[in-house]
């Protein structure tokens, strides 16, 4: 039997149980739209920024991100360039190739320019690759850490290159709630810090902002569901005790928990961290910011010398795995050669 | 009263008996599952977990987790 609406009384398509109110699907549109606005101008995340790359993996969250974007680009003044990666995940899932067909499809429902690197073709590995062979190759880093350096270089670097003012992700609150939570239990302050919805760019990085970070993931796949976007739901077929290992995991369950026994949790416990907690830890960080993301990143770095981008030591850890891994395809050409 | 669940994530579709007036939330509990992180889908279209449910129904269920950029 059908459930009203509490607005127009039309048949509601879900519950928002902390506002507590049921919501037909005109009017949860309309909702998810104006928390996107209102998180987004609380903490001035399009301040300055007149060009995005919107960073797409294909899921439910990048493609909310996307559409959210687009919807409001006109009123903030930006544009958007769209950036996939073929990260070579496949374990007969075909898990990339899935993600870039869903993310392609979007970019140009929406007409907008985009970018698809292939990590393959462009850089010489997959991350099905350093899986199977890593550890051999001497890259003792678990898969997905490598994954997320590889992303994060990637995301960067065409940034730079296309010269946008900000790359942006499809983090969302139940991301950001579960950073915060691990970052303050191990005490990471300057990762802690990072948990904000823009982050200041200078010294070869470009800004990073999360537009979605103050939407549930149950939010953005009902944005998704309700907008007709196709995504990609499948889960990464090297993720074997979930998102981060079985820590993680439990983290984040118990974090639903609380959400599902006290409705809001995770939203006010991601809010009073960024409005009462962060702005204290601020001042005594090697990362600046005044309060909008808007002053330059304190921390001073040097450069690889084998790829020219900023990196804390003498190479970075991505021209560190590429190096490791343009070895091992060297020696096996050295041997075919019989050198 | 029984609904006929496909469950999205897994590819596999489930009877499941329910006592009669149940809604979407009695039968997330019956299968475990929370529903602060799956939809119940009827007809292409989302329902809220105070929507009663009738013998016969089909919806499916979809798990709102996964892994991205």
């Amino acid at each position: 039997m059908a459930v009203k609406c509490s607005r127009c009384g039309k048949p509601a398509v879900a519950e928002i149980r902390y506002t507590r109110s049921r919501l037909c699907r005109e009017h949860l549109i309309e909702f998810i739209e104006r928390r996107f606005r209102k998180g987004n101008e609380e903490f001035k995340v399009f301040k300055n920024i007149r060009r995005i790359v919107a960073a797409v993996s294909g899921g439910k969250d990048s493609l909310a991100m996307l559409y959210l974007l687009h919807r409001f680009s006109s009123v903030y003044g930006y544009e958007i360039i769209g950036l996939t990666i073929d990260l070579g995940i496949d374990r007969g899932k075909e898990y990339s190739t899935k993600s870039v067909e869903a993310a392609v499809e979007s970019f140009k429902k929406l007409d907008i320019e985009y970018v698809v690197v292939d990590l393959s073709r462009e850089y010489g590995y997959t991350i099905d690759f350093i899986r199977d062979r890593g550890r051999r190759l001497g890259i003792r880093r678990p898969v997905c850490s490598v994954c997320g350096i590889t992303k994060r270089y990637i995301m960067n670097r065409f940034a730079l290159e296309l010269g946008a003012d900000a790359v942006a992700t499809g983090h969302n609150l139940n991301d950001l709630a579960q950073f915060i939570f691990t970052n303050m239990y191990g005490g990471h302050i300057d990762e802690l810090i990072k948990m904000y919805p823009k982050l200041p760019g200078g010294n070869g990085f470009t800004a990073k902002i999360k537009p979605v970070f103050m939407l549930y993931e149950k939010e953005t796949t009902l944005y998704s569901i309700l907008n007709n976007i196709r995504f990609h739901h499948d889960t990464c077929p090297h993720l074997e005790n979930g998102i981060g290992g079985r820590f993680q995991t439990a983290i984040r369950e118990k974090l639903e928990q609380l959400e599902e026994e006290f409705p809001g949790f995770m939203l006010n416990y991601v809010l009073t961290y960024m409005r009462r907690i962060r702005p204290l830890m601020v001042s005594g960080s090697s990362m600046g910011g005044d309060g909008d993301g808007d002053s330059g990143e304190k921390i001073s770095v040097g450069r690889c010398r084998i790829c020219g981008m900023p990196s804390l030591r003498d190479v970075c850890a991505f021209c560190s795995i590429r190096s490791r891994v343009s070895l091992k395809v060297s020696e096996t050409i050295s041997r075919s050669r019989g050198d | 009263m029984r609904v006929k669940v496909r469950l999205i994530r897994e590819n596999r579709v489930v009877d499941i008996d329910l006592p009669n007036g149940s809604r979407v939330s009695d039968l997330l509990k019956k299968l475990n599952l929370r529903s602060v992180s799956h939809i119940v889908i009827k007809n292409g279209e989302p329902i809220p977990e105070s929507y009663q449910l009738a013998d016969g129904d089909e919806v499916e269920v979809l798990p709102v987790v996964s892994g991205g950029l």
